[in-house]
């Protein structure tokens, strides 16, 4: 049931499927890399400060790209297959500005560093731009 | 593009929630195409047409004559 209290169609049951599967599967692989971290790690160290910091074994960490991506796919698929039109385009602009400013950021944040005005360029960093900047686009445009 | 969707909706005594249950979309999708923030494909036109019973042009029209003074 939807909080309007209508029962879901099958088109929106498969899409919430997709969206909680998809956070599900990046929550389990965000704790699972974290604690294997922790538990590899000499110093110790929070969950948070493990998943950022500390290393993993190779063959665990190709295991557990593996199972992101193979979990992930399908989800991405079933989302964008089960999303209606007014969604979509949220989505479209949102990752359309993303993408955008991923780019224009990651640019100036290559050369700034060349010139030794900022440290190395961090690809965790460029997706948490990518990411909070399609979401905004994405949320505005899905619920004003 | 503005639209009649919303006194039509009311005529049927349908929630923005009951509307979009019958045409399968969000009621987010709903609300932004009765205030003209999205335009529905053709597709979903003619689904909103056909389930009010009505010709497309009967519930969409762009609005050029409400600037037309006289």
């Amino acid at each position: 049931m939807s909080k309007d209290n209508h029962p879901l169609t099958p088109r929106q049951k498969r899409l919430r499927l997709s969206i909680w599967g998809a956070l599900l599967v990046g929550f389990i692989i965000g704790v699972a890399t974290a604690m294997l971290e922790v538990g590899s790690s000499s110093d110790g160290g929070g969950l948070v400060t493990a998943f950022f910091e500390n290393d993993l074994d190779p063959t665990v960490a190709i295991i557990l790209g593996l199972v992101s991506v193979l979990a992930i796919v399908p989800l991405t698929v079933m989302y964008h297959k089960n999303a209606d039109e007014h969604e979509e385009r949220a989505v479209l602009w949102g990752s359309t500005i993303g993408a955008y400013t991923a780019i224009t950021l990651g640019f100036l944040w290559v050369v700034l560093h060349k010139g030794s005005i900022l440290p190395e360029p961090s690809v965790v960093g460029l997706l948490g731009i990518l990411c909070f900047a399609s979401l905004v686009p994405y949320l505005w445009l899905k619920y004003r | 593009m503005k639209n009649n969707l919303k006194v039509l909706r009311a005529m049927h005594n349908w929630s923005q929630a009951d509307l979009a249950v019958r045409l399968d979309v969000s009621r987010q999708a709903v609300n932004a195409i009765e205030t003209g923030k999205h335009d529905p494909s053709l597709p979903l036109a003619f689904r909103i047409a056909r389930l009010f019973d009505q010709p497309i042009e009967g519930i969409f029209y762009d609005g050029a004559d409400d600037n037309v003074e006289g």
